[in-house]
């Protein structure tokens, strides 16, 4: 793969924040003046080609939120999002759709991220087509998709809820990467798994990243999962960046009592430590 | 705990099926634990290893169709397959409580948390009004909800899930039971608020006597509070002993990689640790030891028979094992 | 014969499929299978009470009953059934429109709208409206349309508040998943997500709303002919005989009431059977019970 100049970040995020107005009662509407939820505040941050960005929080930090946006499907009320050093906030829709394409989105396994009407084929097989697939080549693309995230061909004529919960993660990531994406957006993707999975799936999403030279931003609440596999950690608390740095710098030398406090709340077992 | 207590719950052989074309298909096969006073046993296992379904039978819920095949429960005095449903359902509203992954599920959005705590208390002691409202806010103190009082007039979906979990806990307890199942109770919490609900199991476990049957997947998480554990996989206990021996010395390959494959904030950076496959379908185990399929240490043996079930801690369900 | 109970959601709604089944063959094969012409009159037998020739008996000018019963059939189902599509093809995209455009304005309109229409009880619309109209042929241009049609599309039209609010809160929760969410990043257009993954996710609630809505069309259906403002005789539909034995329920001719009830309540009480069991079989969380924890 040919990297642009690596002084060129593949994402830049100025300012970003996105706030929602509360509907208030008829006399504040009146007087303009209703309540304004902050979703986000102030979010910079820079993601370097091939770099593996763990975002970590709890609910309500914004990260889910700050997931979105990267992706474009939030609009945010403030700032300015740069993808490969073109700012996009005055996209028309047409470049917004083009710019989704190189940015793809793996969902929690929450039980709709597939449609629960259209067999794994269809699923695919429209993906395909959105990224431009002509439709001879489809099946030959599904089955390299299968190949690469690890999923038996008995699958395709099934529907979502006949899978197991690992199995539509997977085939969560081959929908995604059917667009061929440049930037791969994680929100929670192993949190409905058992321990046990979580790990193939993990692993399947770094091994993707590294073999393609995909960019990841990882949002998870598990900070030893962060820890393993991200070369850079956000912690969001109220919509805001409390801390970041390298896992290293974040986990062991933690400069803000929040993440202090989540890495605390970590369960430790009863393991000597390694 | 001291061998010499009789359990105030007792399961042995518990086999639970779903009905299925040709007959029932068992995918519980033959469940033995003991679980006394002040104590806490986790069941852990990934889903699909019939944990839950365990805990369900016990207060005679299970789901779909699903129904005891055989085996016996007694709790306290009384044995579970001798009585009337009726003299079940005393018991599940009155010794046994549960509480879920969901704490919504357990609460009726429609009313307020005061009115839901005094209807339960006083479905269980004959209390006046007010007597129970007093006895409620105690029990919303115990749970650890700040100005108890006030929270009493309060709706759940005023309340975050951390507190609704505190109510639905405080629920469970309204009744008096001697022993309370938490079925993944902190899965849909943060880390933070995870922490907290655990802390707070232990607190009435030892504060109430409570024995506690804790489901989990999540080896870490119920070792800081519970004293044995009992690893499930495919419908059967594979290994028991109490939760320092498992940490120390697994016995069975299906512990030990449960163990290595929970991440950990000192760990290196790099791939995780995995289990490979996935746990079999219900009613289609494999030949020999079911965990074959997936076990590293597979040979022969493994293939033609399966292992004993453990008998005594210590032991597992595997010709490997010591 | 275990597939077919499945299939209705169990015994309940098999036997509701069954009487839905059974009274539109019995509308559909009414030339062949009634006994006599139903609006032939026959003054020597006037008014005689069920026997071995007129099965259900006759009325006042010497008709079977049972003829006139399956007869009358077919402007019962042809309103029930008639209303319900006109709702469909007007209050599906109105909700569905609405509720993929969750907070804005669009939204606002339809639903207000809605609201408001949906604030008056539809039997007084109905009968208010037929009666301003006229119960005869109403000329519309070039169309000319007859009472039952009248009917037919005044109850439609008053059907989808209610139709169009089902659609539009199914809608809401399904464009609120992320297997929506994955088409928009994968640049798919709105219109086509509407369509192609949203829509049919809505149907079940719309296809057990509609069976039941059937049920209540032929009730309707009964009373604006009760009141004479229906489908006018000589005719016969349901509702018209019932109104034509007001005069002898107490004078000892029971036959004439109480077999166009009877039809009435039978098919009402097979469509809400049916409307049930198919709520049963499409309801996701039996599914999920089904699925073993």
């Amino acid at each position: 793969m040919n990297a642009p100049p690596p002084t060129t970040p593949i994402l830049s995020l100025r300012g970003i924040g996105k706030s929602y107005r509360l509907r208030g009662g008829l006399l504040a509407r009146l007087r303009g003046r209703t309540p304004r939820l902050d979703a986000l505040r102030d979010i910079d941050l820079e993601i370097r080609r091939g770099d593996i960005v763990g975002i970590v929080g709890e609910s309500g930090s914004g990260k889910s939120t700050l997931g979105r946006i990267v992706v474009r499907l939030l609009e945010p009320t403030e700032g300015v999002l740069s993808f490969e050093g073109t700012a996009l906030s005055e996209g028309t829709s047409r470049s917004l759709r083009a710019y989704r394409r190189r940015v793809q989105m793996i969902f929690q396994d929450s039980g709709s991220s597939l449609n629960p009407r259209k067999r794994i084929r269809r699923t695919l097989h429209e993906a395909l087509r959105a990224a431009g697939v002509p439709r001879g080549r489809c099946n030959e693309e599904i089955a390299q998709l299968l190949r690469r995230t690890g999923l038996p061909e008995g699958i395709l004529d099934r529907h979502p809820h006949a899978l197991s919960g690992g199995q539509r993660q997977r085939v969560n990531i081959a929908r995604a990467l059917a667009m061929q994406p440049e930037l791969l957006v994680a929100d929670e993707p192993v949190s409905a798994l058992d321990v046990s999975l979580q790990g193939q799936i993990i692993n399947l999403l770094i091994g993707l990243a590294a073999e393609s030279g995909l960019t990841l931003i990882f949002i998870s609440h598990d900070l030893a999962v962060v820890r393993r596999i991200c070369n850079r950690v956000i912690v969001m608390q109220s919509g805001v960046i409390v801390e970041s740095g390298t896992p290293s710098e974040v986990m062991e030398n933690p400069q803000h009592p929040y993440t202090r406090k989540l890495l605390d709340a970590v369960p430790k077992g009863l393991r000597e430590s390694a | 705990m001291s061998a010499a207590a009789p359990a105030f719950l007792e399961v042995s052989d518990l086999r639970i099926g779903f009905p299925g074309r040709a007959g029932d298909v068992p995918v519980v096969h033959g469940v033995d634990f003991a679980l006394s006073a002040g104590e806490t046993l986790a069941l852990v296992g990934e889903s699909g290893s019939g944990k839950s379904l365990t805990a369900l039978s016990l207060i005679d819920l299970l789901p779909g169709g699903a129904r005891r095949l055989g085996g016996r429960i007694r709790i306290g005095e009384n044995q579970l397959d001798t009585l009337s449903s009726n003299a079940i359902r005393k018991i599940r509203g009155g010794e046994i409580a549960m509480i879920f992954q969901d704490p919504l599920s357990a609460l009726n959005p429609a009313f307020t948390v005061g009115r839901q705590l005094t209807d339960a208390i006083r479905s269980h002691h004959p209390l006046s009004r007010g007597a129970a409202a007093k006895r409620a806010e105690e029990l919303l103190d115990l749970v650890g909800i700040p100005s108890p009082k006030a929270r009493l007039h309060s709706f759940p979906h005023e309340m975050s899930g951390g507190q609704r979990q505190r109510v639905a806990i405080a629920l469970a307890l309204a009744s008096g039971p001697k022993l309370l199942i938490a079925d993944e109770p902190t899965t849909a919490l943060d880390v933070t608020v995870q922490a907290q609900i655990m802390a707070l199991l232990a607190r009435l476990r030892q504060e109430l006597g409570l024995a506690i049957l804790l489901i989990s997947h999540n080896l870490d998480l119920v070792a800081e509070i519970c004293h044995r554990v009992a690893v499930m996989y495919a419908g059967r206990i594979v290994e028991t002993n109490t939760v320092e021996e498992i940490f120390r010395r697994p016995q069975h390959p299906y512990t030990r990689m449960l163990l290595d494959c929970i991440p950990r904030l000192d760990d290196r950076p790099g791939p995780l640790a995995t289990i490979p496959g996935e746990p079999p379908l219900f009613g289609k185990l494999p030949s020999g030891c079911p965990f074959r399929p997936r076990c590293p240490a597979a040979h022969e043996r493994c293939l033609a028979m399966p292992p004993a079930f453990p008998q005594e801690a210590g032991q597992a369900a595997c010709w490997l094992a010591a | 014969m275990n597939r077919l109970v499945r299939a209705f959601g169990g015994p309940t709604g098999l036997i509701g499929g069954a009487i839905v089944v059974l009274v539109i063959a019995m509308a559909l094969l009414a030339p062949a299978i009634s006994p006599f012409d139903p609006d032939a009159v026959a003054l020597d037998r006037q008014l005689t009470p069920p026997d071995l020739l007129h099965w259900f008996g006759t009325d006042q000018s010497g008709r079977d009953i049972l003829s006139r019963v399956i007869w009358g059939a077919r402007p019962s189902l042809e309103i029930g059934i008639g209303s319900v599509l006109v709702s469909i093809l007007f209050g599906l995209p109105l909700g569905l429109v609405a509720g993929f455009n969750q907070g804005s304005w669009v939204e606002q309109v339809i639903m207000r709208t809605l609201d408001a229409v949906a604030a008056i009880p539809t039997l007084i619309w109905a009968i208010a409206v037929v009666g301003i109209l006229g119960v005869g042929v109403s000329q519309l241009g070039p169309l000319a349309i007859g009472n039952q049609t009248k009917v037919t599309i005044l109850l439609g039209l008053l059907y989808i508040p209610g139709l169009a609010r089902i659609i539009y809160v199914a809608t809401l929760v399904e464009a609120q998943a992320d297997y929506v969410a994955a088409r928009r990043l994968q640049g798919v257009p709105g219109w086509k997500i509407l369509f192609s993954d949203v829509l049919p996710n809505t149907l079940s609630p719309v296809i057990v709303h509609a069976t039941l809505q059937i049920a209540v069309g032929i009730i309707l259906e009964a009373a604006i002919s009760f009141v004479g403002l229906g489908v006018q005789p000589p005719a016969a539909s349901w509702g018209n005989m019932l109104a034509a034995s007001r005069n002898f329920v107490f004078s000892g001719e029971w036959w004439l009431s109480v077999f166009p009830g009877l039809f009435i309540s039978i098919t009402v009480i097979g469509f809400n059977l049916m409307g049930d069991g198919i709520r049963d079989v499409l309801d996701p969380r039996r599914k999920l019970t089904m699925a073993p924890a």
